[in-house]
């Protein structure tokens, strides 16, 4: 049903945001939020927070560390912009995310704090031990693990008055990609998807392998048994096939509408030898492998 | 492709050129009002308040709370409607819920308030007492010995069963027998457009003029006239511009509702439902379990065959049997044997309501028989394309069930042997050897046949009206009614050529029962055909009333419209009945509109490039060969975009498309998780046309829009089955379904 | 708040959390902007805001009081004539109720790309349903407009 019309606050500035927020909820790009509201989520008084991103870039990178910040409240596209070439895994995500018009206004910060697990942008992030950085009702900051951040369905380790304002990647490696799996190629929420990065040696050798899997458990998921099988090897089908089959010990999924957990356990394997096939044969555009760019300025 | 060529002395044929939609610079401007964009002054908001439970019996509805509410100008209940019925018999259902509820979405309430917010929250103050009943959750159940009975009638709403011959003693000795079950899922017809209008009520005169989208509007116009007890004269319905429709048009309630509320409030009234309300109230392709016994000679030859199907049409009738019967007919696909037999039932339950969708119970008996053909040609060891050119039916051939004679403009072979032709068929094994990584590669191809009008015995007639003015302007009201082809256009040339005289001097309406003669249903592929036909002959009548009266028409209409309106002649009316096969066959003459057999029919055959992720189970579906035999396409590139979109609600139902309810409750309950096709799950497509033309049409035309929609799940299936090697028999094939048929396959 | 060019009242802020369709439909008169789904997911209401195609049914009126907004009414004074052309010579249209959200992805891909790939096509419209299903005619009417605005000179 389409909700009673909300009371809108819009805040002066950051700072303003946590007066206003006492007993409203923070909404940005609203794709999440407002469809809530339909489904008869209360939310009468929503505080804007999409006023906030020509404040500040979209993202930021550090020279000196790499670290990458990665603003809450501007919407995805903005984010691929701001990220280019910095971290494919999120890169690919963002691209393989709803559609157009849903990545022209959704946020990072409300694809976290939705808590979804089949949410596209966080396998990305939390492979790369993303930090949340969180404005607490007094003004003051505290930043959280994403690994600790994402809590169960929908819930998240952020209290009443308390908004995201921003996200850390301390590392994102320049080889990664994301695949998801829907029941269509645009414009779908995923039955389950992967996001992967590591560092190809010279010989060939996987190294610092970072794996995350959304939709195969209450949240999204490392797959640190897969990692750890693939860490310091080569690719070769046996050591292949060993990871597969390490991808069962991290995740527990569960029937929905979307997906059986049978399906997802085979497809959860099937997804990540996919994503170690030699880049040639991958075999065409569902797979958003952004190449390897080691840029010559890092 | 036929189109006529241009004669001395005339201007250039219309018919056979591509000619874009009259209202398309509207559309692109954003001038055009659709029903729902129309606003009245003083115009109230209407709500719906609709069942949450799929079966229980109302004790008790109190509106006292709802009506005090400030701003609520009318709630009306089933107690407040003169004649609570939505058609003349019981299981056609009532207008609003009354003793009991029989399905999610049903409507019991109608709210009027100055805004929709206060009509929302107005229905949250009805108050409800309902005694749940237990839920008759599919066909299964209805037919179980202690299952509650739906209707007085009870749990079966139609039977339908023929047989040419002894099936079995036909099969006895062939070379190959496939016993095969499939299952076609309830499809949403997601019209983007959601049901709505405006209505609004003359009180002196007691009649309504309403705004709401139909696919049929003299059938709602006779609905909304019983439902209030009026006179069908009392009621006008403009049913276009609307915003798409496939089916949906047909059985929809909106009509009604609009009425009632406006009659009550005393006011115009506005409703347009949510996606949601769509999705749980909004009839559905029925969903079908059929099984087919099919045997064949070592050569491919079908030698019998025997379909039983059945299907849940939810709650009420609606297209129930009718479907079942357009099933029947089409049980034996396009092709012709001696020996044939079907027997469909279909049940009342308390799931969706099932009505009209494009293809109309083809699609569902087409996947079995073709799914079949492409399992024996695998088995003999025959080319799947020359499997189905042993079979085919050609013009005129008798049909295998009914043995009625078919139209010679019957060119399903000639559809085939350009698909084979096409680069997509001849190429298929070297793009199968391209594939790479995890994607296997496959072509299939499938053929389908479906006939065009209600079918011989039911007087299926459309009816045109013609004037001319003293500028020579010439002004048509025709049906059946535009839901989205711009059938105005085609019938502007058809018209246009017939009289000779420049098309911008003839102006075209539809769908106003104030103006436009009955001319029956948007449907089963009828427009261009009988309404064209209709237009034909009503444009002919007025150059031979010319002829005869020595008047050159084409010259100087002006004049000659001047003269006419003098004599009283200025005015013609005609209409095109749709002419009966001459053969009935063995169909019994008393039976003759119980199965409704065709004369004319559309073919089609389609080729499809499928790949398959071996890995995940996807399918995508990159390119996609139509062949079609319409006769002359009048407007090509109209007749184009009706096979591609067709094609593509044929690709959804095949991959992705499947409304689930369990236990009577929707669980695909909007476009979030009910998912229709994309611009990126569509194929680059190819349509050809193949050379014919059918005499009783109008320039050689027949209809073409549902036949797309048939080959391409089998086709789709065809190409999984030539990539990986299993034939899935339950649709939609999603990736889940997909992976297990490939892990449980023996060459996995 | 600029609407096709032009300011338009600025809304109270009692209606700050409205949503901008309704905004434009009801307030504005704006009935280009159709309502199909109320959540994103069909793209009927697709406008254009400060150059991007977004949903108007999930854009809060509050959210873009300083915002330039483009409705299918406005595409003609923004030089997207040849496109509306295109979309009718091309016949890329039959029920014709996607087709203002169609046009409106179609534009702002246009004002970023003077010749979009079939990819960038089908990346910009991957938001936008359409039953009828015209989606191939689609990117014919974008090349014929690209096209078009190239030869012109961008208008």
């Amino acid at each position: 049903m389409t909700p009673p019309t909300p009371t809108l606050l819009r805040p002066e500035g950051t700072a303003d945001v946590s007066r206003l927020l006492t007993g409203a909820r923070a909404v940005a790009g609203g794709t999440d939020l407002l469809v809530q509201r339909r489904d008869g989520l209360e939310a009468p008084t929503l505080v804007d927070l999409t006023g906030l991103a020509s404040t500040r870039p979209a993202a930021t990178r550090d020279p000196g560390t790499g670290e990458l910040r990665i603003s809450a409240v501007h919407p995805l596209t903005d984010v691929a912009a701001g990220c280019a070439g910095a971290f494919p895994a999120l890169s690919a995500a963002i691209e393989a995310f709803a559609s157009t018009t849903i990545r022209n206004r959704a946020t990072i910060g409300g694809n976290l704090v939705t808590g979804s697990p089949a949410a596209d942008t966080v396998p990305a992030l939390l492979a790369a031990d993303a930090v949340v950085e969180i404005v607490t009702p007094d003004g003051g900051r505290r930043t959280v693990a994403l690994a600790d951040f994402l809590l169960g369905p929908r819930r998240v380790d952020l209290t009443a008055g308390e908004w995201v304002t921003s996200v850390r990647v301390p590392r994102p490696s320049p080889e990664g990609g994301f695949r998801k799996i829907g029941g269509r190629r645009a414009q779908a929420i995923s039955f389950l998807n992967l996001a992967w990065q590591w560092c190809r040696e010279p010989d060939g050798r996987l190294t610092d392998v970072r794996l995350a899997m959304g939709a195969v458990a209450p949240t999204v998921v490392r797959l640190h048994a897969a990692a750890a099988a693939l860490e310091g090897r080569s690719p070769t089908p046996d050591v292949v096939d060993a990871a597969v089959a390490a991808v069962d010990a991290d995740i527990s999924p569960i029937d929905d509408l979307r997906a059986s957990a049978h399906y997802r356990r085979r497809c959860a394997a099937g997804l990540l030898r996919e994503a170690l096939l030699p880049p040639s044969t991958s075999g065409g555009p569902d797979q958003h492998v952004i190449p390897t760019t080691r840029e010559k300025d890092q | 492709m036929t189109a006529p060529a241009p004669v001395a002395g005339r201007p250039a044929p219309w018919v056979g050129r591509s000619r874009p939609a009259l209202e398309g610079h509207d559309i692109v401007t954003g001038a055009i009002t659709y029903v729902t964009d129309r606003r009245e002054e003083g115009m109230l908001h209407g709500h719906v308040l609709r069942s949450a439970v799929p079966h229980a019996r109302i004790d008790a509805i109190d509106v006292s709370e709802a009506l005090a509410l400030p701003g609520v100008r009318a709630v009306v209940t089933a107690a407040d409607v003169p004649v609570n019925a939505l058609g003349p018999r019981a299981v056609d259902g009532p207008a609003l819920a009354d003793a009991v509820v029989r399905q999610v979405g049903e409507a019991i309430a109608l709210i009027a308030a100055t805004d929709a917010t206060t009509a929302q929250r107005a229905a949250d103050l009805i108050r409800l007492e309902l005694t749940p009943l237990p839920v008759v959750d599919g066909p299964a159940a209805a037919a179980a010995a202690a299952a509650p009975q739906l209707h007085a009638s009870g749990n079966v709403s139609g039977n339908i069963a023929f047989s040419s011959g002894d099936v079995e003693a036909a099969i006895a000795g062939a070379a190959l027998v496939l016993r095969r079950s499939v299952h076609t899922p309830a499809q949403e017809h997601v019209a983007i457009e959601t049901p709505g209008g405006v209505a609004s009520w003359n009180a002196e005169e007691e009649s309504v003029t309403i705004w709401c989208g139909s696919q049929n509007p003299g059938l709602h116009q006779r609905k909304v006239a019983r439902a209030l007890d009026i006179p069908a004269e009392s009621v006008r319905m403009i049913a276009n511009p609307v915003g798409g429709a496939f089916g949906s048009r047909n059985d929809d309630p909106m009509p009604v509702f609009l009425a009632l509320l406006a009659r009550a409030a005393g006011a115009p009234v506005h409703v347009h439902m949510t996606r949601e309300e769509v999705m749980a109230a909004g009839a559905k392709r029925h969903p079908f379990w059929t099984s087919i016994d099919i045997g064949f000679a070592a050569d491919g030859r079908i030698l019998g065959s025997s379909v039983r199907a059945v299907a849940d049409t939810g709650p009420i009738i609606t297209s129930g049997p009718n479907v079942m019967k357009t099933s029947a007919e089409m049980s034996t696909g396009p092709y012709g044997f001696d020996v044939a037999a079907f027997d469909g039932t279909v049940y009342y339950t308390n799931n969706a309501n099932a009505g009209a969708f494009r293809g109309y119970g083809v699609p569902q008996v087409a996947f079995a028989i073709e799914n079949a053909i492409t399992e024996a040609a695998h088995e003999l060891g025959l080319d799947p394309a020359q499997i189905r050119l042993r079979n085919v039916l050609d013009r005129g051939d008798r049909h295998s069930l009914y043995r009625h004679r078919t139209t010679t403009s019957l060119n399903v072979r000639e559809t085939l042997r350009t698909a084979v032709d096409h680069p997509l068929w001849a190429q298929r094994h070297r793009w199968q050897a391209e594939a790479t990584g995890p994607w296997r590669r496959g072509t299939g191809i499938a053929v389908a046949m479906k006939g065009v009008g209600m079918g011989s015995g039911t007087g299926d007639t459309a009816r045109a009206r013609l004037s001319i003015d003293d500028h020579g302007q010439i002004t048509i009201w025709a049906g059946p009614n535009h839901t989205g082809q711009s059938i105005q256009t085609t019938y502007g040339q058809v018209a246009a050529d017939a009289l000779g005289l420049p098309i911008d001097t003839i102006d075209v309406r539809v769908g106003d029962t104030g103006a436009v003669p009955e001319s029956g249903p948007t449907a089963a592929s009828r427009s261009t055909y009988a309404g064209g036909a209709a237009v034909r002959a009503a444009c002919d009548e007025l150059v031979e009333r010319c002829r005869g009266l020595g008047l050159p028409l084409a010259t100087d209409a002006a004049g000659v419209g001047t003269k006419l309106i003098e004599l009283g002649e200025a005015e013609v009316n005609a209409e095109f009945r749709l002419p009966d096969t001459d053969d009935i066959g063995i169909v019994p003459p008393e039976q003759l509109a119980t199965f409704a057999p065709h004369r004319v029919y559309g073919t089609c055959t389609q080729v499809v490039r499928v790949e398959v992720n071996a890995l995940t189970g996807e399918v995508r579906v990159p390119e996609l060969l139509c062949v079609l035999d319409c006769g002359t396409p009048i407007n090509p590139a109209a007749t184009i975009g009706q096979a591609e979109g067709g094609i593509l609600q044929g690709l959804g139902l095949a991959i992705m498309e499947d409304h689930r309810v369990s236990e009577g409750v929707p669980r695909t309950t909007s476009l979030e998780n009910y998912l229709v096709p994309t611009i990126a799950d569509t194929p680059r497509m190819h349509t050809l046309f193949v050379e014919g033309s059918e005499d009783s049409g109008p320039f050689g035309a027949k209809g073409m829009s549902e036949v797309v929609v048939v080959p391409t799940p089998p086709a789709i299936t065809a190409a999984i089955r030539d990539a990986v090697g299993v034939l899935p028999q339950v649709l939609p094939v999603t990736p889940e379904r997909m992976l297990a048929l490939i892990e449980e396959s023996p060459c996995a | 708040m600029r609407v096709n060019g032009s300011p338009v009242p600025t809304p109270a802020p009692a209606d700050h959390g409205m949503r901008l369709l309704d905004y434009l439909r009801d307030h504005l008169a704006l009935t280009g902007a159709k309502e199909g789904c109320g959540m994103g997911e069909c793209g009927s209401c697709t406008v254009v805001i400060d150059g991007r195609a977004m949903t108007s049914c999930l854009v809060l009126v509050g959210q873009v009081l300083d915002a330039e907004i483009r409705t299918v009414e406005g595409l003609a004074a923004a030089g997207h004539g040849p496109l509306q052309e295109a979309f009718v010579a091309r016949q890329a249209i039959q029920c014709g109720y996607c087709i203002p959200g169609v046009l409106n992805s179609c534009a702002a891909l246009l004002d970023r790309e003077r010749d979009p790939s079939d990819d960038q096509i089908c990346a910009a419209l991957d938001g936008n349903l359409c039953r009828c299903t015209a989606y191939n005619r689609f990117y014919d009417a974008v090349h014929d407009a690209a096209s078009a605005r190239r030869a012109g000179g961008d208008a």
